[in-house]
């Protein structure tokens, strides 16, 4: 995947430590994804969507989700790590 | 019921010209209790006869899961399939919620091959994601490639 510019993060957290709950089942060419170390949420030009994607420990991207705003987007992390939107750090 | 059978086998194989000479009432039953028995009617009407555990197994058609999602497509998936492949997988009457996001009738499945898929040609894919509850719980990325 191509590069994200930094002024389409607009936040991230650490995931590194967070024992995920479990409940979404991530897979790249069938293949469930593993050591995530990082979670950003980024606006693509022209896309008035929130990705929530997913990093690994080398900072490359595993995989994402998509949705129609960032507190969708928030409850999702929440729902697949339990974080709450003040572990968040935000750059807008 | 083998008793049945067989008497029943031996009048259907009577020879044509016996079964001329037969009256003509019970050339009618006769006829009614082949029709009834390759029909089924005794075990729709509800007779002792459709209460037997190995009739009613023979009849009755192996249970199907109603209401349940397909597969979710894992792996690679060539061009000219993956729009087959998201039809197969959203069934009719999914729409487009956003531009290359779409969502099952049900809210259940959603399919995602925007331009945030296809902005990078060496890592072309697309998403197969099970929804509940507005949560994605399962989200497969599938690598798109060319047709051979």
């Amino acid at each position: 995947m191509t590069p994200i510019n930094d002024d389409q993060i607009l936040g991230e957290v650490d995931i590194s430590e967070i024992t995920p709950t479990g409940k979404t089942k991530h897979t790249v060419d069938g293949v469930p994804i593993s050591t995530e170390a990082k979670l950003r949420l980024v606006r693509l030009p022209g896309d008035s969507s929130i990705y929530l994607i997913h990093y690994g420990t080398n900072d490359e991207e595993l995989t994402d989700t998509c949705h129609d705003s960032t507190e969708e987007a928030l409850e999702q992390a929440k729902f697949e790590y339990g974080i709450e939107k003040c572990d968040w750090t935000f750059f807008e | 019921m083998f008793g049945e059978g067989s008497r029943h086998e031996s009048l259907i194989n009577l020879p044509m010209n016996r079964i001329a000479k037969l009256p003509l009432r019970f050339l009618v039953v006769l006829l009614l209790a082949a029709t009834w028995s390759m029909t089924g009617v005794f075990a729709a009407s509800g007779t002792e006869r459709s209460e037997s555990p190995s009739f009613t197994a023979a009849k009755t058609p192996l249970p199907v899961p109603r209401g349940r999602a397909p597969e979710i497509p894992s792996g690679q998936i060539t061009e000219s399939g993956v729009l087959r492949q998201a039809e197969n997988y959203l069934r009719r009457g999914y729409k487009e919620v956003s531009p290359g996001r779409y969502v099952s009738a049900d809210g259940t499945r959603q399919f995602r091959y925007g331009a945030h898929e296809t902005r990078n040609p060496a890592n072309h894919h697309a998403h197969f994601e099970s929804l509940q509850g507005g949560r994605v719980t399962e989200n497969a990325v599938v690598k798109i490639v060319p047709d051979p």
